[in-house]
């Protein structure tokens, strides 16, 4: 019994915590929510029950629900798998903002200043040029998996190389990432402007497009081929807050406390690379999220990082469902680029947060 | 508690210390002092882990440095670094009790909480617990700062049994009553068990509460023992490059220091 009255007093005494469990909460409904009116809305239209039928009845539960059988294969075949890719994109671009903002200490960082972004925006750049002109039996093996498969690959390789340049004798300086994270975003700036010069006007406006960001292509294979990737990065990066907590303190400091910094280090690089690197091999570059994610959250429940990345996660993924959805209903039939959502929605957002907290004196 | 044998550091072919060696033990209050450069930090810094040393050997409890776990270490051993930096708007409190990370997964318990909010009081910053720790003045931030440490050897301290603490200019931003409330504080401590080790520059606080007293000059130590060992006329020069008066303090068993005038040119004769 005295425990439970201690923790109520903790419960009424830290106003902080007690805003982040809501938020957290409300958030989670919201998403959900916003998952079971996103699947309805479109070209031919679900109702919430029709969309609760339509899944009782797949997962094998009979119910006596209306519905028509186009309806149940838009749901099934093109909606499910687009929301779903929505919600975990923008999860893995968001808690890996938050990672990276708590890794170099700097409310500024994102995911791309470890290389990921600009090492996929190359190699996809090299393969809409170059290799989907070539004729090999291996890249017709590949077909549309090409796109996909480059971009992983060159997201991946671009942060190893931002990693090992950065770590000498097993330890990684903080500081040196971030600028071979430059250097290597430049060098990768400058190859793809070679590819852009080498293209013809199609291939231009494909990787133009791109680098806008799109869920289109939306299958169930490309959600259960990143869904490991995110999904890894969504279990393993909470886990991670405490000791990102005390790094803020600083490295040493966070060493005193017990934290195995090195470690951390590299776990996050590591959840971090697969994470963005599955994300954008599916959807392209979508910017903004990991950046301004977790810095709406931070000015709202505060920098504790067991709240800010699991929370990063729900409000990302609720933020990039929301942005899909406007993309592709408000020039219906066309799509717009996701990128120009995102950052349509969240750039006033986080400016009217701004200004809030501006009287407040700390904007961090 | 730590011992350090014949601690050599050396960068490049820059010797920063040389062939330290020191015991700090529970119930001691260490005090190292010396002029700027003349190691203090580096040494500190090998003695917490944070730098390699080139020669000699750490012991904690008997176990070699290198072969404990950081958090076990960090369980009975608080180090408090000059000036950390936290760009990020937590409170104070949540300062405090993230010195309970050794002891605690996940959420604070409410008995982290219930010692956070004591060393604040201890500290006298329990009025501070809700501001955000970047805009406090740089004395108040040293003194969370120093309640974080507390909270980290809390149940070290309660159960009596030894921990170490290790401070690195902990007084640097703090007022005349304030240096002498911490200076107290780590007296009572090294009382109940806590082994202390702190590099300080005024000489005077170090004579009134110190138990040992390390001069360091030029990454050696140039004297080591009682401050009325060490504070003799002729040691303080040497180390410190400026001549002094030491008398017997009015109240108290120690000396005291008084820098006299420098009798060198001044530099408006050089212009």
């Amino acid at each position: 019994m005295s425990t439970v009255t201690q923790y109520l007093t903790i419960w009424k005494s830290a106003p902080r915590f007690r805003l982040s469990v809501w938020v957290l909460s409300g958030l989670s409904l919201l998403l959900i929510w916003m998952i079971v009116i996103s699947v309805g809305i479109g070209a031919v239209s679900i109702s919430p029950i029709q969309v609760l039928a339509i899944v009782l009845d797949q997962v094998g539960i009979s119910t006596n629900g209306s519905y028509e059988a186009v309806q149940q294969a838009i749901l099934i075949n093109i909606r499910l798998p687009r929301v779903f890719l929505a919600v975990m994109v923008g999860a893995a671009l968001a808690i890996s903002g938050a990672a990276m903002q708590g890794l170099f200490r700097n409310p500024l960082a994102d995911p791309g200043l470890i290389g990921v972004s600009s090492g996929a925006a190359l190699t996809t750049a090299i393969a809409i040029v170059i290799l989907s002109t070539i004729t090999s039996p291996l890249i017709e093996f590949l077909g549309s998996a090409l796109l996909p498969i480059a971009a992983f690959v060159g997201g991946i390789s671009a942060t190893v190389v931002v990693y090992r340049l950065s770590t000498t004798n097993g330890k990684t300086n903080v500081a040196t990432m971030l600028l071979a994270g430059i250097a290597i975003n430049a060098m990768a700036g400058a190859i793809l402007g070679f590819m852009i010069f080498l293209s013809n006007d199609d291939q231009l406006r494909d990787l133009t497009f791109w680098t806008l960001g799109s869920l289109g292509g939306a299958m169930w294979s490309s959600v259960w081929v990143v869904l490991p990737f995110i999904l890894a990065a969504i279990i393993f990066l909470p886990r991670l807050s405490r000791g990102l907590n005390a790094i803020l303190l600083g490295e040493s400091e966070a060493r005193h406390l017990g934290v195995k910094v090195e470690r951390l280090k590299k776990m996050i690089v590591v959840f971090v690379g697969l994470a963005v690197g599955a994300a954008v091999s599916v959807s392209g570059m979508i910017g903004f999220i990991g950046l301004v994610v977790p810095h709406i959250l931070r000015l709202w429940i505060g920098p504790d990082h067991r709240f800010l990345i699991p929370g990063s996660a729900i409000l990302g993924g609720l933020l990039l469902l929301s942005s899909d959805l406007l993309a592709r209903t408000i020039v219906s039939p066309a799509e717009l680029p996701i990128g120009v959502i995102t950052a349509s929605i969240g750039a006033p957002f986080f400016l009217w947060l701004l200004l809030r907290n501006k009287e407040f004196g700390g904007y961090l | 508690m730590i011992e350090a044998k014949n601690i050599t550091v050396q960068i490049g072919d820059k010797k920063l210390v040389r062939d330290v060696s020191m015991n700090i033990t529970p119930g001691k209050f260490s005090v190292i002092l010396g002029k700027n450069g003349a190691g203090k930090s580096t040494f500190l810094k090998t003695l917490t882990g944070d730098m390699k040393k080139t020669s000699g050997e750490i012991f904690v409890e008997g176990r070699r440095l290198e072969s404990i776990q950081y958090q076990h270490l960090a369980q009975k051993r608080a180090v408090m670094m000059q000036n950390a930096t936290l760009a990020f708007s937590f409170t104070a409190l949540e300062v405090v009790l993230m010195g309970r990370t050794p002891h605690t997964h996940g959420f604070e318990t409410p008995r982290d909480q219930k010692i956070s909010r004591e060393c604040m009081k201890q500290v006298g910053v329990d009025h501070l617990m809700d501001r955000s720790f970047p805009t406090l003045s740089g004395g108040e931030k040293q003194r969370v700062q120093f309640a974080r440490m507390l909270a980290q050897l809390w149940d070290r301290i309660e159960e009596n049994s030894s921990c170490c603490l290790m401070l690195d200019e902990p007084l640097s931003s703090l007022d005349l009553s304030n240096q002498h409330t911490i200076m107290h504080l780590v007296k009572c401590l090294s009382r109940k068990n806590v082994a202390v080790l702190m590099i300080l520059h005024d000489l005077n606080l170090a004579a009134q509460y110190a138990d040992e007293i390390n001069i360091m000059k030029d990454g050696r130590t140039f004297a080591l023992g009682t401050p009325n060992d060490v504070f003799k006329p002729e040691i303080i020069e040497m180390a410190f490059d400026c001549p002094v008066h030491i008398m017997q303090h009015p109240h108290y068993q120690c000396p005291l220091v008084i820098a006299a005038k420098k009798e060198e040119k001044s530099f408006l004769s050089a212009v």
